[in-house]
């Protein structure tokens, strides 16, 4: 195995492990602990004029920021077998003139916690930005779409300014009502502690290990204060082709399931045979972003 | 012999940093996974006590050797979180004189 490989595989483990233990992590303030940053060629981006400057020589008036899933990373948006580092932000870029921003963090927290230090960031990197912003693009791929709406809630409560700018938000594959997956894992935990039984209640710990941030994934986020003057757009997969299919029908995307009844929705869209990590990087997902993104 | 890196350094900051990372969390997991096997240990070590203390003649030495009991597998599990925690501690200190080399 190559260096270059075996770095890969270290930090997809460091991913799972903030994904599964995040929360336990930042507790004892392990190393291992991802701390929220913009994420620049894999170095976490310092938000002081100057190194924003010098990571956006570039820099446009139209910012798109991309949050992430559960134990994934910003890697998670690059299209797999093709150009390295094309994604949905750099299409974006090229295309209609985006700065992508891409955003690493400790999946294991809180979600309304991440909400909060997102909110926090994306005020501070307003204020060190070169140059004035216009306009600002959400996009939230599964936990990550949860995330994003936190900030926003976080951001108009506090009355933060880069609110303001939000235009659209994009949620791809995000638990909005919850992911059954997480419940299944709170009511088996549950379960298991009826008997009393040493060993049953032992399996409910080992269960219970899971970080805030999945426990959090099975109450979702419908009904936040959503900026009212920005659209906001959703998108779900589906296993198989068909939508009426059972296995689309019982598990969604694999992971998560789309609302019923929002077929008629020109805000929502679903694509079938589009699994959930996939709607990270496809190409027809992002044909549908780009459409919604054009001015 | 670990082969020196390009920098001169056995180790660089960020593996030491990660490796230091993964000493504690094993550290942790052990402490974890011992409580939990004391907790089912002691809960089913007592069963046969339960029912031996019911015998009047015998109930007063049976209460006896179950604090002994109690005391010795007690040690056992508190010296296994001992060495686990002195071991990481060791690992760690190993970790940081290597980057300091």
């Amino acid at each position: 195995m190559t260096r270059a490989a075996s770095e890969r595989w270290l930090r997809r483990g460091v991913n799972v492990l903030n994904g599964f233990v995040g929360d336990h992590l930042h507790a004892r303030q392990n190393s291992l602990a991802i701390e929220m940053a913009f994420q620049v060629q894999g170095r976490p981006l310092r938000l002081d004029p100057a190194d924003l400057r010098a990571a956006f020589p570039r820099a446009t008036p139209r910012l798109c920021v991309l949050v992430h899933g559960l134990a994934c990373d910003e890697t998670v948006w690059q299209f797999k077998g093709g150009v390295p580092d094309v994604s949905y932000g750099s299409l974006l870029e090229d295309e209609l003139g985006y700065t992508p921003l891409f955003l690493r963090y400790n999946t294991g927290l809180a979600i309304e916690r991440n909400g909060a230090s997102l909110a926090r960031v994306m005020e501070e990197l307003l204020a060190g930005y070169p140059g004035t912003v216009d306009e600002i693009v959400l996009i939230g791929h599964s936990m990550g779409g949860l995330v994003m709406r936190s900030a926003c809630q976080t951001a108009a409560g506090a009355g933060q300014k880069w609110l303001d700018r939000v235009r659209r938000t994009i949620t791809l594959g995000a638990p909005l009502d919850g992911a059954d997956l997480a419940r299944f894992a709170h009511v088996s935990s549950a379960l298991l502690r009826v008997p009393a039984h040493p060993v049953t209640g032992l399996l409910g710990d080992v269960i219970d290990v899971r970080s805030r941030g999945i426990k959090d994934l099975q109450l979702g986020w419908r009904d936040p204060s959503l900026p009212a003057e920005a659209r906001h757009y959703e998108i779900f997969g589906a296993l198989n082709r068909s939508r009426s299919h059972l296995a689309t029908r019982l598990f969604g995307d694999g992971l998560v399931r789309g609302p019923r009844g929002s077929s008629g929705s020109e805000n929502v869209r679903h694509f079938p045979g589009v699994g959930h990590l996939e709607l990270a990087s496809s190409r027809d997902v992002y044909r549908q972003i780009l459409e919604w993104c054009r001015p | 012999m670990v082969p020196p890196l390009k920098s001169g350094r056995f180790l660089s900051r960020d593996s030491v940093r990660r490796l230091e990372g993964f000493t504690e969390l094993a550290v942790d997991a052990t402490e974890a996974v011992v409580n939990a096997t004391e907790r089912v240990h002691r809960s089913y070590a007592r069963k046969p006590f339960v029912i031996l203390e019911r015998i009047e003649p015998i109930a007063g030495p049976v209460k006896v050797v179950e604090e002994l009991q109690v005391v010795a597998v007690g040690s056992i599990f508190a010296a296994i979180r001992t060495i686990a925690g002195m071991s990481g501690i060791v690992v760690v200190h190993v970790l940081h004189e290597l980057e300091r080399r």
